[in-house]
This record gives structure tokens, C-alpha cells and sequence, in this order.
């Protein structure tokens, strides 16, 4: 049972806090009921403030039933008076418990929505390989399950989806492109952007491109400038002009001002088109370093975009024996990309 | 009817500066907060009851999110009305009602 307080002693307490006198505060807070009361009979409504605001609600007649007999009676119209307390006051009450937040429960599906979007967002990499290799065998064997299902899902995914569906090879041959790029139509509906899908990642013919000894023959590939079409994409670019659409992130590292997010370019845009020092099958170390460094600034971008093809462009550098490159970088570069791309031999897009 | 008509109806009925009666309206309020803090009830007569109590934890539906939330408990204020207070208003129709 709450205790009360008796209204002497409210005055009494009342008037000790203010130090007026007792029968002041005792006629000002019978006064504050009776205009309280006008207030609520002229307005409906009355404000006090630091205490909250009271209010007549009217109910309309209605039938009930006598929870005893069951007997049908009918409620008369009346009305009745509310009290919402100010925030002030709320918050002064429940302070004890303000910190708390309403918790999900979950139900229906414990484990599904729960368990696969942790390891998913703390393990970026689709990889098993790094998993088991960090001693993760220790885990329970029902979360390990959870662990393993998403990442082959995300990586059949990243293997058959962006072959399918925009005719970007995957790895192997460097002819491919030559052929394919024609079959690309500019999309219609894309009306102020082209989306272009950056999956040209020709990882083991740059591998093998990089002969320092054919750079001598100095031919040398022109650059120039590109006004953006509709259907354009980096790597239709790069294939136009290099004859090597996996060569884009060299006129995306000129372009860095130009183009926000690589995947996205704006029609009307002049990009930049850098020369190279020797063919694309004759790389010089110039040219080596300077598409190293287009890859590394399309894994930081995609890292910025959350993109998990990222590290992949990062582990294309590794491969490349452009130290220096990485080097110049390596504030920017985050630790556990690196160390993802050195435990990987082959090429993660086909496994 | 807002706070500074309810102050302004005061200073007339008990003759005092409407400063005055804000000061003395805003202590009896501080003081009537604290008491409440102290899990203790005020009734003022021909006003009402004031109590706080704790509402305890309970399972709700968040039809947003469609999930079952649970929600924390929480202390609220809670006022009834005196009787008398009741009794006055029960049947008065306002004009704009």
C-alpha cells in the first residue's frame, strides 16, 4: 500500500521550502484547485507547468453490462479528467529506469535472423580458408555451420553472378573482352548514370604480363580524353583504348575527382585517359606501378562503399611486386586486407 | 486554460504579485515532486491524488518492426481525481464539444 501524505504535512513541508507562510500555502493550493477547476469547466483544458496538463474527455453514452449479473446497462454521456504528467516531471519519476530500451524478442525464429549476420559483418572475407586456418576449429560445431553456410552462398554468388550478368570474365583469357564488350548495349532506362560493373579483374594475365625485359620496344599506348556516352563503363573504356578492359583502374586513378563511386559515371563527364608507356602485354615498371596504384584506389573506394570485392582488387596489387606502391599507401590500407591477400595463393575468384 | 492565465487568476484571489505567486506555485510543485520521489502520495483536497508506481516489464508487439519487444518497466505518475472534482465535472457539456 502507498503511503500519503497528509495535506498538513504537505503545507508544512511546502511552507518550509518556499518559507512562506502555512496558511498562505494552504489557501493557494485549495485556490490552485478551485481554478483548476474553472479552468477545466471554461477550457476543457488546463496547463500547470512543472507539474502537466489536465484535461476533460467526453465519452459518449454507451451500453455496458454489469460485470456481476451480466445485465445490460447504459453507460450515460460523461466525462472524465486525464492527467499527462510534464517530460519534466516523467523523467524525474522514471529516472531509475530511463536508461532502459525496449529488447526484440525473438520467438519464432531464434537462430536464422540472430547468428549468420555476425559472422558475416566481422569476417568480410568469403573465404573458409582463413577461418579454419585461425584456429576457429574450436568453435561449436552448430556455429561453425552457421558460419560456413552464408560464405558459400556469398561466394557462388560472386563467382556466377557478375559472369552472368554483365558478361565481365571472370579470369581467364585477355581475347575475351574484345568480343564481349560489343555484346554490352547501353541500358535505356540509365538516363543520367552508367552503371559499370568493374569485375574485369584480370588477375593472372597481369601476373603474367609484367616482363620488364619487353619494355624496351617503347611503342607505347596513347591516352587522350573520353567524354562519357550512355553505356559507357570504365572497363569499355579501358578496352577501347588499351585493348585491356582490366587495365580501367588506371583512368580511374586520373579520374579520382571526376567519379565518386567507380561503378557510377555521369554522361557528359571528360575523363582522362593516361598513356602508357609500352603495350598492355609489354608493361613498363612505370606503367606496372601506376596500374597498381588504380587498383589500389578502387580497393579503397570500394572499401568506402562497403563492397566486398574490395580486397580482391587489393590482393591484385600483391601479386604484382610493386612493394613501393604498397608502401605509399600502407596508412591507408587496412592491416587485415593485407594479411587476407597474403594467405591466399591462386586466385580467390576461382576456387 | 494555460499556466500564466492559472498564475494571473491567482495573484487576484489571494492579492499577491503574480512573481510571487509563480515562486510559491513552482516550490509547492518541487516539493510535491520530491515527496512523490519518495514512493509517498499527495492529495491535495478538492484536486486530486497524485502516487507514482512502478509499471512492470511487459511483452508487447511492435507492429513496425512486426517483432515482439520487450518492454523495460518504467515509473510513472499517476493522478485521480477527487471525488468532489469528479463529481462537478462529470456531466458539464463544453460549448465547442
Amino acid at each position: 500500500m502507498i503511503d500519503k501524505i497528509s495535506f498538513s504535512d504537505l503545507v508544512d513541508k511546502i511552507a518550509q521550502d518556499t518559507g512562506a507562510s502555512k496558511s498562505l500555502i494552504h489557501d493557494l493550493l485549495i485556490e490552485m484547485a478551485d481554478v483548476t477547476k474553472e479552468g477545466l469547466e471554461r477550457d476543457g483544458r488546463v496547463n500547470i507547468s512543472g507539474l502537466g496538463h489536465f484535461s476533460l474527455k467526453w465519452h459518449e453514452v454507451r451500453t455496458g453490462r454489469n460485470p456481476r449479473t451480466g445485465e445490460e446497462i447504459e453507460i450515460p454521456a460523461h466525462n472524465t479528467i486525464n492527467f499527462k504528467a510534464t517530460s519534466d516531471l516523467r523523467k524525474y519519476i522514471n529516472r531509475e529506469y530511463g536508461h532502459l530500451k525496449p529488447e526484440i524478442i525473438e520467438t519464432d525464429e531464434p537462430e536464422l535472423p540472430v547468428i549468420p549476420p555476425i559472422p558475416h559483418k566481422q569476417e568480410p572475407e568469403p573465404e573458409h580458408k582463413p577461418l579454419l586456418d585461425n584456429g576457429e576449429k574450436e568453435r561449436k560445431s552448430f556455429s561453425w555451420l552457421w558460419l560456413i553456410i552464408p560464405l558459400i552462398i556469398i561466394v557462388l554468388a560472386f563467382l556466377f553472378w557478375p559472369s552472368k550478368k554483365d558478361h565481365a570474365p571472370v579470369v581467364e583469357a585477355p581475347a575475351q573482352f574484345d568480343t564481349q564488350t560489343e555484346d554490352v548495349k547501353p541500358e535505356p532506362e540509365k538516363q543520367q548514370v552508367v552503371a559499370k560493373e568493374p569485375k574485369a579483374v584480370e588477375t593472372e594475365s597481369i601476373v603474367a604480363d609484367k616482363q620488364p625485359a619487353s619494355s624496351e620496344e617503347k611503342i607505347g599506348t596513347p591516352g587522350g580524353t573520353r567524354q562519357v556516352q550512355s553505356g559507357d563503363k570504365l572497363w569499355t573504356i579501358a578496352n577501347e583504348y588499351y585493348q585491356q578492359a582490366y587495365l580501367w583502374p588506371n583512368i580511374y586513378r586520373v579520374n579520382l575527382n571526376r567519379i565518386d563511386n567507380p561503378d557510377i559515371l555521369s554522361i557528359g563527364e571528360n575523363l582522362e585517359i593516361p598513356p602508357l608507356q609500352g603495350e598492355p602485354g609489354s608493361l613498363t615498371r612505370q606503367d606496372r606501378d601506376e596500374i597498381a596504384a588504380g587498383f589500389i584506389e578502387v580497393y579503397l573506394d570500394y572499401k568506402r562503399l562497403g563492397k566486398q570485392e574490395a580486397q580482391y582488387y587489393l590482393w591484385v596489387v600483391s601479386k604484382w611486386e610493386v612493394q613501393e606502391v604498397i608502401q605509399r599507401y600502407k596508412n591507408r590500407i587496412d592491416d587485415a586486407d593485407l594479411k587476407f591477400t597474403s594467405e591466399i595463393d591462386g586466385s580467390p575468384l576461382i576456387k | 486554460m494555460t499556466n500564466s492565465e492559472l498564475i494571473k487568476t491567482l495573484s487576484l484571489r489571494l492579492d499577491l504579485s503574480q512573481s510571487e505567486i509563480k515562486r510559491l506555485l513552482k516550490g509547492s510543485i518541487d516539493s510535491i515532486k520530491e515527496i512523490l520521489d519518495e514512493d509517498t502520495g499527495v492529495s491535495i483536497p478538492g484536486f486530486g491524488t497524485f502516487v507514482t508506481y512502478v509499471k512492470k516489464k511487459r511483452k508487447s508487439f511492435n507492429p513496425y518492426h512486426k517483432k515482439f519487444m520487450m518492454l523495460p518497466p518504467k515509473r510513472v505518475t499517476k493522478y485521480r481525481p477527487s471525488s468532489s472534482l469528479k463529481q462537478e465535472l462529470k456531466f458539464k457539456r463544453l460549448k465547442n464539444d
